[in-house]
């Protein structure tokens, strides 16, 4: 009884931090949310007439992934001014160092779900039959390479806290995974695939047997303990 | 309350704390006491829970600060020397949010606001308060949930004077009122004299002494002073002013104040507790007004 009390007290704790998180930080990601999936709405509308209607669908992915990158740096770089200051008053609280990061996390795989969302709504609204263009592996692939992306940028922000570092990794794991995948190397780009699921299924990567989404659920789940173990053991404010 | 046992703690190849070990009793009013880079904000925030010692062990309510930090904040309220707040969150909103993260109401936050005196500003912006204010919001922060322990971190810093006086007076009643046990860093020691009743001198990261008020006056050599109230406090102050190692005697209404040596402490205490024994005297305390002087000299002797 006393631990599902204890239980019930650390979920209201966190609860009351992510509604913090969410009503202030959490803003900034809510517009830049709202504005991608209002740009998603329009590349919907514009791609679809050119040669059927999946011929834009690499390129909306994309650009969704794209823009929701900017989202996830974003946060994350809040995360870095956040440690700077404000995280001490609310570390002092009775909320614990990785119930802290759960939260930025969780502020960003709602932004990603929400984006994706409204992606998929746009599909929904304009003809329903353009849905069946996107199958589950691609959507697994978009879903996989947004939280990898987050996971990555987070365990950055509580390791390094530093803005720049975290712009160096977002440009790596952006334009250097770009880079990499039209490069010979079979090995760098099955790297790649692994990395970011979405780049490698754009890019056709394996397209035989399909992207390598088990080895990319894997390193979100490393990342994930990784982002544990920092906020557990070095997350100092 | 609070133990420290050979703490250290690094920051790169700097040793902010070197092998730090000193006790707090509950329900003191405790100064930490050092000049700046002394190690007072390391120690509160591993206190706090909120750095990881590098060696050492530390005990805060019999919990682990670092590896029961969660249960141990719901105990404790502290307050930061430089709190920062995220900027354009309402007074009100932040207020709030930190209560419900300790599992209380708004009326709750709203008794803190009160007690720290920024119940008028519940509206504005975090950033539009003054410095002073800030520190004000701080304390109702601290103060959420009544705890058992306050750690504040140089809590007058960047105040003006009146505000200093008005935070000195609300901690002193906290302490009073409230019955907590109270722990506030600090180098400005006559501001620590009126509110302290314990002291532990930190500095280059190492404790140089620690005690209360009077054993510290006592052990150093420093000054101390009896203060006994009486129906005949003329004949009273005769009787102490002849005592050796007495240096002046002052009586004002029914209170006799008498400033002794040190070495003095055993024989008046001796004589003072006969006067009441025949009820000449109706009580006596002893306290210190030398807290400046055991500093400098606690100070010095680690030289």
């Amino acid at each position: 009884m006393r631990g599902r009390s204890k239980l019930r007290a650390k979920a209201s704790r966190f609860a009351a931090y992510g509604a913090f998180v969410a009503e202030t930080v959490g803003g900034p990601l809510a517009t830049s949310t709202a504005a991608l999936s209002a740009l998603t709405f329009l590349l919907v509308l514009a791609f679809p007439p050119a040669g059927g209607p999946v011929s834009g669908l690499p390129v909306l992915l994309f650009l969704t992934s794209m823009g929701y990158s900017v989202v996830a740096l974003a946060g994350a770089s809040a995360m870095v001014s956040d440690l700077k200051g404000p995280a001490q008053v609310f570390l002092s609280q009775p909320i614990s160092r990785t119930a802290y990061a759960l939260a930025w996390l969780s502020a960003l795989l709602a932004s990603a779900l929400a984006t994706f969302s409204a992606f998929l709504l746009s599909f929904a609204v304009i003809d329903p039959i353009l849905l069946r263009a996107v199958d589950a592996a691609l959507a697994a692939a978009w879903l996989l390479d947004a939280a990898i992306l987050a996971l990555a940028l987070l365990a950055a922000a509580v390791l390094a806290r530093r803005a720049a570092v975290l712009v160096a990794l977002w440009a790596a794991m952006t334009f250097g995974s770009t880079f990499l995948l039209a490069l010979p190397s079979e090995r760098l780009r099955r790297a790649v695939a692994v990395a970011r699921p979405l780049y490698g299924a754009l890019s056709g990567w394996g397209a035989a047997g399909g992207p390598p989404l088990a080895e990319s659920a894997l390193l979100a789940a490393a990342l994930a303990l990784l982002l544990y173990w920092l906020a557990r053991a070095r997350l100092e404010v | 309350m609070i133990a420290f046992e050979g703490v250290v703690k690094r920051f790169g190849a700097t040793e902010a704390l070197r092998g730090a070990t000193f006790t707090v009793p509950k329900g003191v009013v405790a100064g930490l006491l050092g000049p700046n880079g002394a190690g007072k904000t390391t120690t509160i925030k591993i206190a706090a829970g909120l750095l990881r010692r590098d060696g050492g062990r530390v005990s805060v309510l019999g919990l682990d600060p670092w590896e029961q930090g969660e249960e141990l904040r719901e105990r404790v309220g502290v307050l930061h020397e430089r709190p920062a707040y995220p900027p354009d969150v309402p007074v009100k909103v932040l207020l709030r949010h930190v209560a419900r993260i300790r599992g209380l109401g708004w009326e709750d936050a709203l008794q803190a606001a009160k007690l720290a005196g920024v119940e008028r500003y519940l509206e504005r912006p975090v950033s539009a308060l003054s410095r002073g204010y800030l520190q004000r919001l701080g304390l109702a922060i601290a103060l959420l949930g009544e705890p058992e322990l306050l750690l504040l971190d140089e809590p007058t810093a960047n105040l003006d004077p009146s505000a200093r006086r008005e935070v000195l007076a609300a901690i002193k009643t906290l302490g009073e009122e409230m019955g907590a046990t109270i722990v506030i860093s600090s180098h400005i020691i006559p501001e620590m004299e009126q509110v302290c009743n314990y002291a532990v001198i930190i500095s280059g990261g190492v404790v140089l002494a620690q005690g209360s008020l009077t054993d510290l006056a006592t052990a150093f050599g420093a000054e101390v002073e009896f203060v006994a109230r009486s129906r005949e406090p003329r004949r009273l102050a005769s009787l102490l002013v002849s005592e050796e190692g007495v240096r002046g005697v002052e009586v004002e209404g029914d209170r006799v104040v008498a400033r002794a040596a040190s070495s003095a402490r055993q024989r008046l205490e001796a004589l003072l507790e006969k006067a009441r024994l025949e009820g000449l005297a109706l009580g006596w305390e002893l306290r210190s007004r030398s807290l400046g002087e055991v500093y400098e000299r606690a100070v010095q002797a680690s030289r």
